[in-house]
């Protein structure tokens, strides 16, 4: 039933990818932009049952990689939908719908073996660490397409180039906006995670061991590198195309740490244990 | 005549002179001033043979709209009217003026009114003014059912090319270049601190364009201050001292700069500086002059963008390259709604015959009723009633299907049901002429003009 879902949901935020692609290299129509919404609207409700049906047998949706990956794909959905009742710009769709699709497909071809829950995880700490930390990620992510939006904006503007597709994207004060309050609640949100994440460590003896895991390293560098990025525009107005270079810079540091450190790597926060 | 199968009496034709085939001498020897319209239109709908007129005089062009009993008469009212009122031969018209006839009529009133026509194709004012010579001549009472259609399916046109396409969606002049790349930058141009540096013409024109975009506060800036102060009463801006310009930069959120200078007056430190001071919130500048005032390298600070004469005129051109491909677009627009309005012009034309059918069933009918008054008299008054209404519903039923046949055909467009009816119900007594007899413009229904 889940494998089922799961495919179907792909199938329909592929067709919503489809769409929000048109929408940016074919023509701006705003009936193309209402299709693609929808569309992503119900692959959500198809992918949050196929995500309830999963977590039927017991199983959080962040213990293995394959329902990680699907998780992240189902937050990135809401996260973006969400994104959309304030700032209503489908062409942020256009960047984050085939990112949306891959990370379900990658969990489509993923084994999901049905492990029973090892003890550790049997905490209240657990889900809000896991939730603060993955809220955080979706924030940094969108940032990051924001951020990208931004270049090849800025770029176009400064070479003179000019092309119908990039004139479809948002004026750079306001990606420069969108991505700045990204980031900032990105930036709460992963403070907030890492704190939780600490304490647990601290009220659990067990897990001791833990502090040395690769992924704290790697995300206080994550953190140190947004905290200058926030700090820099508040002190010496870090602005336009650096900070969206560093949300891109950043990103790129979420990404590295998942996938070396959940995916590949050893450890507390590993999936192959 | 290229009007094959349209009604001759509701035949459109137009005769005029635009920028595309006259000079603007005989164009102004032509023009109509919206004060004598009535009486000019008063005086051309009195030609002979003439039912429905509309006069469009613009500083463009000018067209004389017209249905007559015949597109002939149409178009020789039309000539008469020329020569009485503007003294212009029929050798002068041949040479100098278009004429369109039928659904040429109809493209052209559609192209005009979508601004396909235009100088500047894709300009909105030119609807407006079709609007008003159409209100004009209905205030006249010049237009009939024909003009109205046609006026009215030619605003919807020019509605869909608008929202359909985007022709009209992108700059073509430097003014408005520029606004539109301060919208690229800066969303929305509310609020925004626009620094114009000298007084040139072209500055003060993309200032103007900046200001109705919503720049809220214009500083000015001129080597000689009186006239920053001239040009700032003028923009309700401030004047602002020429040497202030490096502390004042900081300020500017848009500079515009046009002076006669032959050296940089904006250079690449003094913006660096600039931008320090205002935490690199960006800055956009419009460098109208040659030779140029910013220098280059301005360009190449992060959050800064320069714009210079050809850097503007090749957005122009490549928003003229767009209108140009959305102008072709909106031909196919044309080209339905041309259809649909045939389609209307024919349905004209049906209705009459079947009208006709109606009358001479109604007739025998009538006829058979009285012939059958003798032992109808003997029956009580509801039964002589229940007997005229067992006729009528017989009539009606009968008549219901080749009747909505007839208008479906009609709507396809294939007058020649319309012929089959009359030979087929005999309603051309006299030698059975299978051509459609010319109806009076009362006879046609007078359709809701709104568009449908």
């Amino acid at each position: 039933m889940h494998e089922f879902l799961l495919a179907v949901t792909a199938a329909v935020y592929f067709g919503s990818t489809v769409a929000y692609l048109g929408y940016l290299l074919v023509g701006a129509r705003p009936q193309t932009a209402r299709v693609a919404r929808i569309a992503f609207a119900v692959g959500l409700a198809l992918h949050s049952a196929a995500i309830a049906v999963r977590c039927s047998h017991g199983l959080p949706p962040t213990i293995s990689a394959a329902d990680t990956l699907s998780f992240y794909g189902w937050a990135l959905v809401t996260g973006f939908l969400v994104v959309q009742l304030r700032y209503p710009l489908p062409t942020v769709g256009s960047f984050l719908s085939p990112l949306v699709c891959l990370l379900v497909l990658m969990s489509l071809a993923l084994p999901k073996p049905i492990t029973p829950l090892d003890p550790k995880f049997a905490t209240i700490w657990f889900p809000v660490h896991v939730t603060l930390a993955v809220a955080g990620d979706v924030a940094f992510v969108l940032a990051a397409a924001v951020g990208l939006m931004y270049l090849i904006r800025e770029t176009s503007l400064k070479t003179k180039h000019i092309s119908p597709v990039i004139d479809r994207l948002p004026s750079l004060d306001l990606l420069d906006r969108i991505n700045y309050r990204l980031i900032t609640v990105g930036f709460s949100l992963l403070t907030l995670g890492m704190l939780t994440g600490g304490l647990w460590i601290f009220l659990d003896p067990k897990l001791k061991a833990a502090v040395h895991d690769p992924k704290i390293l790697w995300t206080v560098s994550t953190w140190v590198l947004y905290a200058v990025l926030l700090n820099g525009r508040a002190l010496v107005g870090l602005r336009g195309r650096k900070a969206a270079l560093m949300s891109v810079a950043g990103f790129a540091m979420v990404v590295v740490t998942f996938v070396g450190v959940n995916l590949l790597g050893q450890g507390f926060h590993s999936f192959r244990q | 005549m290229e009007h094959v199968g349209l009604p001759e009496w509701a035949t459109p034709l137009v005769v005029g002179v635009s920028h595309h085939t006259s000079s603007v001498e005989l164009r102004e020897k032509l023009a109509f001033d919206a004060g004598d319209l009535p009486r000019a239109l008063g005086r051309l709908t009195s030609q002979p043979g003439m039912r429905e007129a509309m006069i469009l005089s613009t500083c463009n062009r000018v067209e004389l709209l017209a249905v007559g009993e015949t597109p002939e008469a149409a178009a020789s009212g039309l000539s008469g009217f020329l020569a009485e009122e503007r003294g212009i031969t029929s050798e002068d018209l041949v040479r100098h003026a278009f004429r369109f006839a039928g659904p040429n009529a109809a493209r052209h009133v559609f192209r005009v009114a979508a601004s396909l026509d235009s100088m500047v194709v894709g300009e909105p004012q030119i609807l407006g003014q079709v609007k008003s010579a159409y209100r004009a001549a209905a205030e006249s009472h010049a237009v009939g059912p024909v003009l109205n259609r046609l006026c009215h399916r030619a605003f919807r046109v020019a509605k869909r090319v608008r929202t359909e396409t985007q022709i009209g969606d992108h700059a073509v002049s430097v003014g408005f270049a520029a606004v539109e790349l301060a919208r690229k930058i800066f969303d929305s141009l509310d609020g925004k601190v626009v620094l114009v540096l000298g007084a040139g013409e072209m500055a003060e024109l993309a200032t103007r364009n900046l200001a109705a975009a919503g720049a809220s506060k214009i500083l000015i800036a001129n080597r000689t201050h009186l006239r920053a102060i001239r040009m700032a009463e003028e923009f309700h801006g401030t004047a602002v001292p020429f040497d202030e310009l490096p502390t004042r930069l900081a300020d500017a959120d848009i500079v515009v700069c046009s002076t006669g200078a032959s050296s940089y007056v904006v250079t690449q430190p003094m913006v660096q500086a600039a931008l320090k001071r205002r935490k690199r919130r960006s800055m956009f500048f419009i460098d109208i002059s040659v030779p140029r005032n910013v220098d280059p390298e301005v360009n190449h600070l992060d959050n800064s963008y320069l714009y210079d004469v050809d850097d503007l005129e090749q957005v122009v051109d490549a928003n003229w390259q767009t209108r140009r491909v959305e102008a072709a677009r909106a031909e196919q627009i044309l080209d339905q709604e041309i259809e649909r309005f045939l389609d209307w012009l024919h349905e004209l034309d049906a209705n009459p015959v079947i009208r006709e059918i109606q009358d001479r069933w109604e007739g025998i009918r009538q006829s058979e009723l009285d012939r059958h008054r003798g032992w109808l008299a003997r029956l009580s008054e509801d039964d002589r009633r229940g007997v005229a209404e067992l006729t009528r519903s017989l009539m009606g039923k009968l008549l219901h299907a080749p009747l909505s046949q007839l208008k479906a055909c009609r709507a396809n467009g294939s007058l020649g049901y319309v012929d089959a009816a009359r030979v087929l119900f005999d309603l051309d007594d006299e030698g059975r002429s299978r051509k459609p007899r010319p109806r009076p413009v009362a006879a046609a229904p007078l359709e809701d003009t709104e568009s449908t």
